[in-house]
């Protein structure tokens, strides 16, 4: 970016000491204080920081989108627009044609009863003044530029019909319906597969050079913003804390809070060695100097007192709100690895998935019927797991992560071949054994909101498994639920809480509670940190690799957030469409990758130190019938891959192994 | 466009089968309690009637044969439409009924689409202006609607429209106004029920990132209401629609007995005081079968208005 550009150029958005607050009665919370920010033609800024900083509320202001408990106060310009001073039906007009907003989850975000065309080309009619034959013909072309396969088709189907990645699409398309001057993206791939969120990403940063906007893209994750945005602002409680070009950020960020972030990024090469302490303060909480002077590592008595001003450089181009600027270290990453070998004991295995498949019966639609069909989400799979060892599942949506767990658990039934804990079969739910069975196989959930009863205390909850299976005397239950709480890191405090309470890292420890309460010898983690921020996240893992370690608990974690898993597993399999496509040791799947699947995979995973590549441009929403399933997404696959099932590779004498025709050769 | 919607013919048979499922055992359990409660011709003739009367009264109606067998006769003549002959006038209890139809489908019918274009906007009106005095003031109201008995509201207009202002008339339908107080009376329950729930279901899905998103890209209010919020939020309550046209018909008979309205309910309340069992079964089997066919029609309803019924919806195809 150059700075002389910059100057002569008037802002497509403009924000001047702007101060956002929220009224509650007769107290008034200020969320937002003090902010400034320019965003230029082709400029994308990313707006970072940890949930409560005040991001969404900034774009939601912008669009006039929050209601009458909100106060605003300063200023905010979109294309020469002074929004503050206009009425609700002048922001209409301005909504739409001067900016546009897109959400986190874009399935939510689409009227679920109308069809995307319908809802696209009402929007282009409206704003671009054009008749319906004409909007439905911009339409379906706009469904091509955004990148929706068949858009004629699609044109006359329902949100519901579509995944995830192709919803972001048409919400993207809608947004740019007004061919709008702004545009305001509220973490728009956090919801997504990281293959897919790649090329959402690479769809903003074509559709921005092309249309010429200006974008603001807020997201907690900083390896997304390196990769896109030309600019970064980090906020904290409410407050820029530093700001300036994408480059100098990342490789020189002198706020301590800033470093903190970049220093948790869990990464592709380090796993997640560390992560900021603490969390943000409420609104109603906010301490009197510098918001993050209770966290902060260098702060002295005058950060507790004043709060710093945002202070730009000499070349104007960065700027940052601390007194102490420091130097940034990066955290050096440990190399792990000895413990790992010394699991080459002969013991069996404590769970084993001897070529265990998944059926689920589906309404195949014809005609005129729908007919049954069956669908095998998980597909002849064999995977043993060693007691103390711990397993990583990665796949994107859909490839039968969860049908393993729910095998496992016993809710579904194997279709084929078995699932043996200990040797004996994994009895299903709802039969007398599977009591005795609950107490040595537990669940930790992806939403712990979600996993908890809202009208019962946290100290209940946890009570409730031991007093079920008679694990403690009555009167010993209560000391036991506080040592459970002591080993999670929840304060006996929380005891009387309610879930509402309670912030979403401190539930998903409750979750974790409740289920050591039955002292289970295996921990199925269904994405337990994909609800979470970044820095608690890394709490969470760290947590799970302290309590393995107490506890010798053997450990299976699903996700689909490689980096999350390089600091807690042994060992990885990979999934792709219902089968394990490669397996093998944590550190050597991150340094070497034998299936195009995983290659494509680590590749696709947005991190700090490297570009995001998509090569993946073939996204069907079904797979071949025979051959290898990854034939259409492959890069080098031949008319081999499209006949014969790929064969099972071994790929070193620990039992890795990778499904595909060309091992060594791709 | 219709044409374009292949109709999922297993959901439509899967719920034409359940409706006449239920209406087998509506006419079966009406059999069972009719028979359980006493034997007729005892009920019906006076204590001290001859024994021998008895017996030939039973064996004309046919209650000495096996109780099966009565049961088959009972379907019989269902399928061809024979229930028996009123024991007041010795007229077919079926035309007795029949006759009376379209007064009571003049008053329900109306009812229900005042029920309709009272309710919903009332409650649409209320969730816009939530926490106004416009949302209190029809909520107060609504609230009221409902918890007024039927009975009592009728004599109320009665009294107040009738007796003191000498405006409406009391009773009978045949002049221009008569409509006007058994409808209110009929209707306004239903209003106030369905206003709530389009209110709170309105509630629950303005705060739907959908509704964010379509004023984000620039939609006017009213549209975000008609065409986003509106045919959301009237999915939950097409239910509660079918329930209020069960409540619709149980008010009716105690409305048209009020208002001397000469329709189906007035004429089961003295059917049943004159213990005329043929019409008074009559009766019950007809509204049975109303009740069953409206629940159809809801069914039906979520089938148009939910594309996600009719297409039937993948969940996580992500």
């Amino acid at each position: 970016m150059n700075p002389d550009n910059q100057i002569k150029e008037t802002p497509l958005l403009k924000i001047k000491d702007l101060t956002i607050s929220l009224h509650q009665g007769d107290t008034v919370y200020p969320v937002i204080e003090s902010f400034n920010l320019e965003v230029n033609r082709k400029q994308i800024i990313g707006l970072v920081g940890e949930s409560g900083s005040g991001k969404s509320v900034l774009c939601m202001t912008a669009m006039k989108l929050l209601d009458d408990k909100w106060s605003t106060k300063g200023q905010i310009n979109i294309n020469g627009h002074d929004i503050q001073s206009l009425s609700n039906t002048e922001m209409t007009k301005i909504r739409g044609n001067d900016a546009a907003m897109i959400f986190q989850d874009a399935s939510a975000s689409l009227n679920p009863v109308s069809k995307i065309g319908k809802q696209l080309s009402e929007t282009i009619k409206r704003l671009r003044g054009v008749n319906a034959k004409e909007a439905k013909a911009i339409a379906i072309d706009l469904l091509g530029h955004v990148g929706i396969p068949e858009p004629d088709r699609r044109y006359n189907e329902y949100p519901f019909q579509l995944s995830g990645g192709q919803n972001q699409r048409v919400m993207i398309a809608l947004a740019l319906a007004g061919k709008p001057k702004v545009l305001f993206a509220d973490e728009p791939t956090t919801a997504l597969d990281v293959t897919v969120q790649a090329q959402i990403l690479e769809l903003i940063q074509r559709l921005t050079d092309e249309s010429e906007m200006g974008v603001v893209f807020v997201s907690h994750d900083l390896g997304v913003v390196a990769n896109l945005c030309t600019d970064i602002v980090v906020m904290y409680a409410g407050r820029i804390v530093e700001q300036g070009p994408t480059q100098t950020i990342l490789e020189n960020p002198k706020h301590p809070y800033t470093q903190g972030l970049i220093n948790s990024m869990p990464s592709k090469h380090g796993g997640q060695p560390f992560y900021i302490k603490g969390k943000v303060p409420s609104i109603m909480k906010r301490p009197k100097g510098c918001a993050f002077a209770p966290r902060c590592a260098v702060k002295t008595q005058a950060c507790e007192k004043d709060i710093p001003e945002l202070k730009r450089d000499q070349k104007e181009t960065n700027a940052i709100a601390c007194f102490h600027p420091t130097e940034f270290i990066k955290h050096k990453t440990e190399q792990q690895g000895e413990s790992e070998l010394d699991i080459n004991q002969p013991a069996p295995p404590l769970l084993e998935l001897k070529s265990a498949s998944c059926d689920y019966e589906v309404l195949v639609k014809e005609e005129f019927f729908s007919k049954k069909s069956m669908f095998r989400a998980v597909d002849s799979i064999d995977i043993q797991i060693h007691e103390g060892n711990s397993m990583a599942l990665i796949g994107e949506s859909g490839s039968g992560k969860t049908s393993i767990s729910k095998l496992i658990l016993g809710i579904e039934a194997p279709s084929t071949g078995e699932v043996l804990l200990n040797g004996k079969p994994v009895p299903r739910i709802g039969t007398p054994e599977y009591k005795k069975f609950s107490k040595t196989v537990q669940l930790i959930p992806q939403n712990p909101s979600q996993a908890l009863d809202p009208r019962i205390t946290i100290g209940k909850q946890i009570a409730e498994p031991i007093i079920i299976h008679q694990l403690a005397k009555l009167d010993k239950v209560q000391t036991r639920v506080h040592q459970l709480m002591d080993s999670v890191g929840l304060t006996r405090e929380l005891f009387n809480s309610y879930p509402h309470e309670l912030s979403g890292g401190q539930l998903q420890r409750a979750v974790i509670a409740r289920a050591l309460s039955l002292k289970p010898k295996i921990l199925i983690c269904d994405e337990p940190t994909s609800a979470l921020d970044v820095s608690v996240q890394g709490q969470i893992v760290e947590l799970l690799n302290n309590l393995r370690q107490k506890y010798n608990l053997t450990i299976l974690f699903i996700t689909h957030d490689l980096r999350v898993i390089r600091s807690l597993c042994d060992d990885v399999a990979v999934m792709f469409a219902g089968k394990i496509i490669e397996k093998s040791p944590t550190s050597e799947l991150f340094t070497r990758q034998h299936h195009p699947y995983s290659k494509d995979l680590l590749a696709a995973a947005p991190d700090l130190d490297s570009r995001i590549s998509t090569s993946v441009t073939n996204f069907k929403s079904s797979f071949p019938s025979t051959g290898c399933k990854y034939f259409d997404r492959c890069k080098g696959s031949t008319s081999l891959c499209s006949k014969i099932d790929p064969p099972l590779i071994k790929t070193d004498s620990k039992g890795s192994y990778t499904l595909c025709h060309y091992v060594g050769t791709l | 466009m219709w044409g374009h919607y292949k109709m999922n013919m297993i959901y439509i048979l899967q719920k034409v089968l359940r409706a006449l499922l239920t209406l087998i055992l509506v006419v079966t359990f009406i059999f069972i309690v009719l028979r359980v409660t006493g034997d007729p011709v005892v009920t019906m003739l006076p204590d001290d009637t001859d024994p021998e009367i008895i017996e030939q009264m039973r064996i004309a109606w046919g209650l000495d044969k096996p109780i099966w067998i009565q049961y088959l006769n009972y379907w019989g003549g269902i399928l061809n439409g024979e229930l028996g002959n009123s024991f007041l006038d010795g007229r077919p209890a079926v035309d007795k009924i029949v006759e009376r139809i379209p007064e009571t489908l003049r008053l329900t019918l109306t009812s229900f689409f005042v029920m309709l274009l009272i309710g919903i906007p009332a409650g649409v009106f209320s969730a816009i202006n939530r926490n106004s005095w416009i949302d209190r003031t029809i909520m107060t109201l609504s609230v009221s609607g409902f918890s007024l008995p039927n009975f009592f509201l009728g004599i109320l207009l009665i009294i107040v429209f009738s007796i003191w202002l000498r405006w409406l008339p009391s009773s009978g339908s045949e002049r221009d106004w008569s409509l006007v107080m058994p409808v209110i009376t009929l209707a306004t329950a239903g209003a106030g029920v369905i206003a709530r729930f389009i209110r709170s279901s309105m509630l629950e899905v303005l705060g739907k990132q959908y509704v964010r998103a379509a004023i984000a890209r620039g939609m006017p209010k009213y549209q975000v209401v008609c065409q986003v919020v509106l045919p959301n939020a009237a999915i939950p309550v097409i239910t509660i629609v079918g329930f209020m046209i069960g409540t619709l018909i149980g008010g009716s008979i105690v409305t048209e007995t009020i208002f001397s309205w000469p329709g189906v309910g007035r004429l089961l309340i003295s059917s049943v005081t004159a213990r005329d069992l043929a019409v008074v079964q009559t009766g019950i089997m007809m509204v049975a079968f109303t009740m069953i066919l409206a629940n159809l029609i809801v069914d039906f309803a979520y089938f148009i208005i939910d594309p996600r019924v009719r297409l039937g919806a993948k969940k996580g195809d992500n």
